[in-house]
């Protein structure tokens, strides 16, 4: 550290100044949805010149939205709750090395990897057939795909984090491996599993591109009708749903990494 | 404690085996641990010892061989059915649990009922010195107290059989000795069979009634402390415990000589009937049994030595000294820091030892 | 064994949508055919498309590595508290909905918008932003910045400091040590970044549907046309080969060059 402090006005003022502007630059734009809820002409015109809470009464009366943020909601709980189960049930599979876990590991994990629009059509053209498309089965089995590699990630890393001697320690106690699971196990992975189904949840919330194949007239989710209203006319309700899901995932999220922090933001 | 007493089992290994792919960990191991008995596996890092306790608990599938507790075969039962209490070297004590319920967890598991957990965990933990502790969580105690916990939670369901992986190893020395103390102390109440892991040839003595020594996945010798140490039968055990001083060797034109390798001088030793090889034959005496004299002055019978002082350790109430013989042989003396107070790096001393002092050792 | 349903379940619900995918691609009428590829690469428009996807991807890359390596090194620099609140500032927008980051863009650099206005005090005239090119590599440099920064901070914070008070000792300037020492420890960490940010340009599509337009469509862009408008499954399949060889390549290679240099850190795994 005394080394580079060391350094010339560069290093002590400009790079300050330039991080800051990145800074504000990441953070910034998703601000800007706030302030333009609130205006009062239908217009994107930034800064608004005029305030009203109108936009906001017309989220909560305007029956599209809501069955919009329904849907939104019920397939988020189910397809966090999907890839919850799958993913720790295959977090837990995987703990011994077999022959073949690599390439388990990187089959499981894929779906981060492959383009959405990959995964989008391909399911598109695999449920028109099925009938899937514009079901909530069909939503919550495709939202569960996306969700699967977060869940496998974190419950993963919480296993790791396990000292590899309390299993041996609960058998020797007079426990079978699957009380020891419950009574040992479990409890300690219960973190791990409730991060990775936040994290299955917000990517299943906020999920648009596999939604908009999916969608139908009359089941809609809400990321997909802000992509429809946006790409269709100047509505600024669109910026209170914003403002909405925005405050809504950034709580829920806050609430995650708090949690989290308390264990491994020690070492940044 | 009587509730403990003379419940410890016998344990008998039966040419244990153990092998990794090509490597062979655990090599044909057998010994008998008698009811009650405080045995040490002592041996380096490596050596199979703590394969061997694995084994006996469960935890590693033997590759060949017999492990029987009273009597009964139990390799092919699996751990959480052997009854048998493991303290590991790390604890390894739930840490979502307090310290009650890490102790009770056993009784749990054997459907004990409430008022009887209570007072027997109760009763265990007085036993440890943790009274009053039972709230606590395993992150608000010192790795001191994390150990008698994890003590405890091994012996409550009394067990007859108490295995042990170096659970010392991570305290710091002063705390070791304390708790080795404790751990004699608790053995002697509780009566159950100790079997203990450890690299730490002190600790070994402090603590076994015997000692198996480990080396490359065999035992050595399986002796009390006194036998293993007056009378080692190998080199290697020689070594383990103890300092030594060990002479290369061949035999001599007679039955109780040697003579002393690139030296050629001879020496008097115990009969050398039953020495089959001339190679790798060594003979050890014990530092303290060497000592210092001066010119023709030593004793009748004794082997005497001429050499230089190289090194004087004080170590309080001892000094080691290193005398040089030859080039590569080196002399180590214990003595009492006062016997000879003039003595200084470079002179020119004897040192001597009794022939029945020193024992012929083969091997390496 | 216990991974065995979440495997059937991405076989039955990823692998098999994407492959099915991928086969239609060497499909026309119903028999094995190249058409696909050949309607794709016979056609000049649709090569400018495909060209624009990769210097699109390459100029996001290029921004993202100019802005992610002072701010990751200033990141080195700070001190806890002022490292969390970087990390947060970067972490932070890469939670929030993705949907409503790029409707903030469409409004950013909406005409009218503050971006024009901003560009018109400065005296830059008033480009029109959305649906050009330079919209779209602009909003998703910002959406893709944390995924340059988070590899090139934990590359650059592995950088031993004692190396470049060495190089002071032994006369060098800052500027050299900089340069001949710090720089090449932190490519990795800069190999990484752009890798990752690459790829996922390349297979962008929400960001240059709202902010592009259809004359300056992106791979992916076109991939959805295929299917949105004339359910061109063959059209779309051999698109999506394309992307996902690429795709393919470019992380196997990361994963190597990565593994080589993780290989070198470490010494046994037991």
């Amino acid at each position: 550290m005394t080394w580079a402090m060391r350094r010339g006005p560069v290093a002590r003022y400009l790079l300050p100044v330039l991080g800051a502007f990145i800074a504000g630059w990441m953070v910034a734009p998703t601000l800007t949805v706030i302030p333009l809820s609130f205006t009062a002409r239908p217009s994107f015109v930034f800064p608004p010149n005029g305030w009203s809470t109108r936009w906001y009464a017309n989220l909560i009366h305007d029956a599209t939205w809501l069955e919009a943020l329904k849907t939104s909601l019920i397939v988020a709980i189910l397809a966090a709750l999907t890839a919850t189960v799958l993913g720790t049930m295959a977090a837990l599979g995987m703990r011994r090395r077999f022959f073949g876990q690599r390439l388990l590991a990187i089959f499981l994990l894929a779906p981060m990897v492959v383009p959405v629009v990959i995964i989008a059509i391909g399911i598109y053209l695999v449920f028109l057939p099925w009938g899937f498309a514009g079901t909530l089965p069909g939503f919550v089995f495709a939202h569960s795909v996306l969700g699967l590699p977060f869940v496998l990630v974190t419950v993963t890393a919480g296993l790791r984090s396990l000292d590899p001697q309390l299993a041996p320690a609960a058998a020797s106690l007079g426990a079978s491996p699957l009380r020891a699971f419950f009574a040992v196990t479990l409890p300690l992975i219960a973190p791990s599993i409730l991060i990775g189904a936040v994290f299955a949840f917000m990517a299943s919330f906020d999920e648009v591109v596999v939604s908009i194949f999916l969608v139908t007239p009359t089941r809609r989710t809400l990321p997909v009708e802000i992509y429809t209203s946006v790409t269709r006319d100047i509505d600024p309700t669109v910026a209170a749903a914003a403002t909405v899901i925005t405050i809504f995932t950034s709580v829920l999220l806050t609430a995650g990494l708090v949690a989290h922090a308390r264990r491994s933001f020690a070492n940044v | 404690m009587s509730s403990f007493l003379g419940q410890g089992a016998t344990l008998e290994l039966d040419r244990l085996e153990k092998r990794f792919g090509d490597r062979v960990a655990v090599d044909r191991v057998s010994l008998t641990a008698k009811s009650g008995e405080f045995l040490t596996l002592l041996g380096p890092s490596g050596s199979g010892k703590t394969t061997t306790l694995n084994m006996i608990a469960g935890f590693v599938a033997p590759s060949g061989g017999r492990i029987m507790v009273d009597g009964r075969e139990i390799e092919k039962v699996p751990p959480h059915r052997r009854n048998i209490g493991v303290v590991f070297q790390h604890y390894a004590l739930f840490p979502h649990m307090s310290v009650f319920e890490n102790v009770a967890f056993s009784l749990k598991q054997r459907r004990c009922r409430g008022p009887e957990i209570r007072s027997r965990v109760s009763e265990v933990l007085e036993l440890v010195g943790l009274t009053g502790y039972a709230k606590n969580h395993p992150r608000q105690l010192s790795g001191g107290q994390q150990q008698r916990v994890a003590l405890a939670r091994a012996i409550v369901f009394r067990p007859p059989l108490l295995l042990m992986d170096e659970p010392l190893g991570a305290l710091d020395r002063r705390l070791r000795e304390q708790l080795q103390l404790e751990l004699r102390r608790i053995h002697q109440e509780v009566g159950i069979t100790f079997v203990y892991v450890t690299h730490d040839q002190e600790e070994a003595l402090v603590l076994s009634d015997r000692i198996a020594i480990f080396n490359g996945g065999r035992i050595e010798q399986l002796d009390t402390a006194e036998t293993l140490y007056n009378f080692p039968q190998t080199p290697f055990a020689a070594r383990f415990l103890g300092e030594s001083n060990l002479i290369p060797v061949a035999r001599g034109k007679r039955s109780g000589e040697v003579v002393v390798r690139g030296l050629g001088s001879t020496i008097r030793c115990p009969s050398t009937v039953e020495v089959s090889s001339d190679s790798d034959l060594h003979l050890l005496v014990r530092p303290e049994r060497v000592r210092l004299c001066a010119g023709d002055l030593a004793p009748i019978g004794f082997n005497r030595l001429q050499g230089v002082v190289q090194e004087i350790v004080y170590l309080g109430s001892l000094r080691r000294i290193a005398v040089g013989i030859a080039p590569g042989f080196v002399v180590s003396v214990r003595e009492q820091a006062g016997e000879w107070p003039a003595l200084a790096v470079g002179e020119i001393v004897h040192v001597a030892w009794s022939p029945d002092d020193s024992t012929l050792l083969e091997g390496v | 064994m216990l991974a065995v349903p979440a495997a059937l379940f991405l076989a039955v619900f990823f692998a098999y949508p994407v492959g099915k995918l991928l086969a239609l691609s060497f499909r026309d009428s119903g028999e094995f055919s190249l058409q696909n590829f050949r309607w794709l690469f016979e056609n000049p428009a649709y090569m400018r498309v495909l060209a624009r996807t990769f210097w699109v991807a390459a100029a996001v890359t290029a921004i993202c590595v100019l802005l992610a390596y002072p701010y990751a090194y200033l990141m080195t620099l700070a001190g806890k508290y002022w490292r969390v609140v970087l990390l947060l500032c970067v972490l932070i927008p890469f939670w929030t909905s993705l949907m409503v980051r790029n409707f903030a863009w469409l409004v950013i650099l909406g005409s009218n918008g503050p971006l024009d206005s901003i560009t018109g005090w400065l005296g830059l005239g008033r480009p029109a932003f959305l649906g050009s090119a330079t919209g779209v590599m602009i909003a998703m440099a910002q959406i893709l910045l944390p995924f340059m920064v988070l590899p090139l901070y934990a590359t650059l914070r592995g950088i031993d400091t004692s190396l470049l008070a060495a190089a002071a000792s032994l006369g060098a300037r800052p500027s050299i040590a900089f340069f001949r020492v710090y720089l090449p420890l932190s490519i990795p960490g800069v190999m990484a970044g752009s890798l990752l940010v690459f790829v996922l340009s390349l297979g962008f599509y929400l960001t240059p549907a709202i902010i592009g337009s259809p004359q300056n469509s992106l791979l992916s862009q076109l991939m959805v046309i295929q299917i949105d408008r004339l359910l061109a499954w063959g059209h779309a399949g051999a698109l999506a080969f394309i992307l996902m060889i690429i795709t393919v390549a470019l992380i196997t290679l990361a994963a190597l060059v990565g593994s080589q240099s993780t290989a070198l850190k470490h010494t046994t795994d037991s």
